[in-house]
């Protein structure tokens, strides 16, 4: 099926500011009150539900509620603090007279139903849950959505840090070298452009573990071509380098073997590394794209752990 | 373009496999049981299934000594059961697999978790490191030999119906040729003391539909399809998936509205989008959960719908447990085998009607009937609604 053009026309952020000297890169959040205006149900929120909320209330503001054909939302591991919270409530209670509130909040689709909920959006609702290409999965569904007729989709991402969770992945090793982060993204996708669209998203492409440079090149070639593009009309290439040397080496090599003509980009040194940090690229990218008239395509390749890989093209071809 | 089911597979807490299943149906043999997979202070009734992790990981043949969690174990009995009656060949053409799970790797993070609260340096890291959603899919893949599109749903007790609509759509926008969809959960006490802290659990055996219903009871196992269109379909097929619907209730985090809207939204948008005359529909599997919210609101819906005629209708839950992220993965087989068998689930523990509605589900199984359509629901927190329609390929 030809994919219909697939508009960026909103985008709302909550990131760190990059290195601050600290091992954790923490999202600058801003004054809840403001944006959640409930404010028993913004106390009972914990801070991912918060954090992911405001920014598609943000995202959403030049929109009616029943302009949202779809509520798309994506995170790696979800709400942890209310999992933590419960499990821990289990445990000290020896499984007694527990509050179902953090239960409740502990599933990862809290924040798609509270945005429901909240803007009575009665429309089409899902979340995604894989590791690093929770995100692209959602932006998946979103251009299907586009596709099948849907005039506007919100689709975002969310993933929080806990004290527990940058503990464990300490231990587990994966963070020599490597910032932790997290954030939250949110963008109303929509099959027409208007007078705030920032660019096109052209299309994405997730894979697992790719072996070998060749097959990585193959893979590109094949997307970008899939696209209208060769390598030449990347201008800019976006890559998830994390300051981990193992995990940089393929997008250095990417870098001066298959791009060395564009200009070269990164963004986990601002947002940190996550499950889907990706979102904050495709953030970081949108904004380029509106702001410098030189740059016309951008390719966002990241990997997550070098399991999960994905390719995001987006144009200003609007 | 059409899309088929071309293979199922399922393991509950009555049974391994697509015959065990069905004969404990006919048998009326439900899984409800003591809690025997782990130590609980709750004395509750659930359905197991009747398999530990050893003896999954002995059939499965793999090594005993390394660490699944028990959606993983589960997921892989019944998606390879699934892919095998398929005969796909997975080499041959662009194939997916789509999982959902609400619990993902919690039965093993539940026990990392008292070390680590003592102490943060203490719990064996081969315990934590499954707990994400994602964890279960890539084994499951990976197990499978599916090199493709993989990926993973929560959208908590409909999130395997959201797996197969998923599936669906990504054949039909071109992205894939065939694609293997549903989901898997284990029981574990973070869920177990999630729903008793939400006082939705039944202490004796629940009763879906009936008047007395009090809550429900828990359930695990996994379900899968293979969906595959028109175009790459070798042989045998068992129903075409003809129409899905997903929609958000938007009422409350938790519970259902008096009226039902959700579950009728979901309902006809399904019907609509398969283009099938609501008269036509023979069957539906409810999503039936015995709780008295539930159960009332859907049975409202229904008669929104269908008015006076009323298709038959029965909930599985009293036999195999709400079984959350797999529950539509595993019912989507039932109904499957009702569209393509001509079979319809009895209503176990079904005695007096609900008084506001009145509506009265098949007690006995039934077999060899002429079941056209299907209709099957799912209903899960966070005000997400989903429904699947089967269609036998005769009457499309």
């Amino acid at each position: 099926m030809m994919q219909k053009k697939c508009y960026i026309n909103s985008i709302a952020s909550i990131h760190p500011e990059g290195d601050d000297g600290c091992s954790q890169l923490h999202a600058c959040e801003p004054d809840y009150k403001m944006v959640i205006t409930n404010a028993g149900l913004r106390r009972r929120m914990s801070r991912i539900i918060k954090m992911g909320v405001a920014c598609a209330l943000n995202c959403m503001k030049n929109y009616a509620p029943s302009q949202m054909d779809a509520v798309i939302t994506a995170t790696g591991l979800g709400c942890l603090s209310d999992t933590e919270k419960f499990m821990n409530a289990l445990i000290d209670n020896e499984e007694r007279l527990l509050n179902p509130t953090p239960f409740i909040q502990s599933t990862p689709n809290t924040i798609g139903g509270q945005i429901a909920l909240l803007c009575q959006i009665y429309a089409y609702n899902v979340t995604y849950t894989h590791r690093g290409l929770s995100f692209e999965t959602a932006l998946i569904d979103a251009m299907m959505r586009i596709n099948e007729g849907d005039g506007n989709v919100l689709v975002g991402a969310m993933d929080e840090i806990t004290e527990t969770s940058y503990l464990i992945m300490k231990r587990m090793g994966l963070l020599k070298g490597v910032k932790a982060g997290e954030g939250a993204h949110f963008f109303v996708l929509g099959k027409e452009p208007n007078e705030n669209t920032f660019a096109q998203l052209k299309g994405v492409d997730t894979f697992m573990t790719q072996d070998s440079e060749e097959a990585l090149g193959k893979r590109i070639d094949k997307f970008l071509t899939s696209n209208g593009l060769d390598r030449m009309d990347v201008d800019c290439l976006m890559t998830g380098k994390n300051g981990r040397q193992r995990l940089d080496t393929i997008y250095e090599k990417m870098e001066s073997r298959l791009f060395p003509n564009a200009c070269h980009s990164t963004f986990k040194d601002i947002c940190g590394e996550y499950q889907t940090a990706s979102a904050f690229a495709f953030w970081k990218a949108a904004n380029i794209l509106k702001e410098d008239a030189m740059i016309k395509n951008i390719l966002i390749y990241n990997h997550y752990n070098n399991i999960n890989h994905s390719l995001i093209l987006i144009s200003r071809d609007i | 373009m059409r899309i088929f089911v071309t293979g199922i597979g399922v393991v509950s807490g009555i049974g391994l496999g697509v015959k065990e299943n069905i004969d404990a149906f006919r048998h009326m043999k439900h899984g409800m049981g003591k809690v025997t997979l782990f130590p609980t202070e709750l004395d509750m009734p659930v359905s197991e299934v009747k398999l530990t992790n050893e003896e999954i990981k002995s059939i499965l043949a793999l090594q005993s000594n390394k660490t699944y969690s028990r959606a993983t174990l589960l997921g892989m009995l019944a998606a390879k059961e699934a892919l095998d009656d398929s005969r796909l060949n997975i080499s041959s053409c662009r194939v997916g697999f789509i999982s959902s799970t609400s619990v993902g790797g919690m039965d093993l993070s539940e026990n990392f978790f008292i070390q680590f609260k003592e102490n943060n340096s203490k719990g064996r890291l081969r315990e934590i490191a499954p707990h994400d959603c994602g964890d279960s899919t890539e084994k499951i893949a990976s197990f499978l030999g599916v090199q493709g599109f993989v990926t993973t749903v929560n959208t908590a007790c409909s999130s395997a119906a959201n797996a197969v609509m998923l599936g669906a759509r990504l054949i039909k926008n071109g992205h894939l040729d065939a694609v293997i969809v549903g989901g898997t959960d284990s029981l574990c006490k973070f869920t177990l003391n999630g729903f008793n802290s939400l006082m939705i659990l039944d202490k004796e055996h629940c009763r879906p539909l009936d008047n007395s219903r009090a809550g429900l009871n828990l359930g695990e196992g996994a379900g899968y399809l293979v969906l595959q269109s028109e175009k790459t379909i070798a042989q045998q097929l068992y129903c075409e998936l003809s129409g899905y619907a997903n929609v958000n209730e938007a009422y409350h985090q938790t519970g259902s509205s008096p009226e039902g809207l959700g579950a009728y939204m979901s309902m006809d948008k399904a019907i609509q989008k398969s283009g099938v005359p609501k008269e036509s529909i023979d069957y539906i599997n409810l999503h039936g959960t015995g709780t008295p919210t539930n159960d009332l609101s859907e049975s409202r819906a229904i008669q929104r719908i269908f008015g006076q005629r009323v298709p038959l209708l029965s909930s599985v839950k009293a036999f195999i447990g709400h079984t959350l992220g797999a529950s539509e993965g595993i019912e989507a087989v039932y109904s499957v085998l009702s569209v393509s068998k001509g079979i319809i689930y009895p209503n176990l523990n079904f005695v007096h009607p609900i008084k506001e509605t009145g509506l009265v589900p098949v007690t006995h199984f039934k077999d060899g009937l002429n079941i056209r359509h299907v209709l099957s629901n799912s209903f899960g927190f966070g005000g997400n609604n989903s429904s699947l329609l089967f269609s036998s390929v005769e009457g499309v």
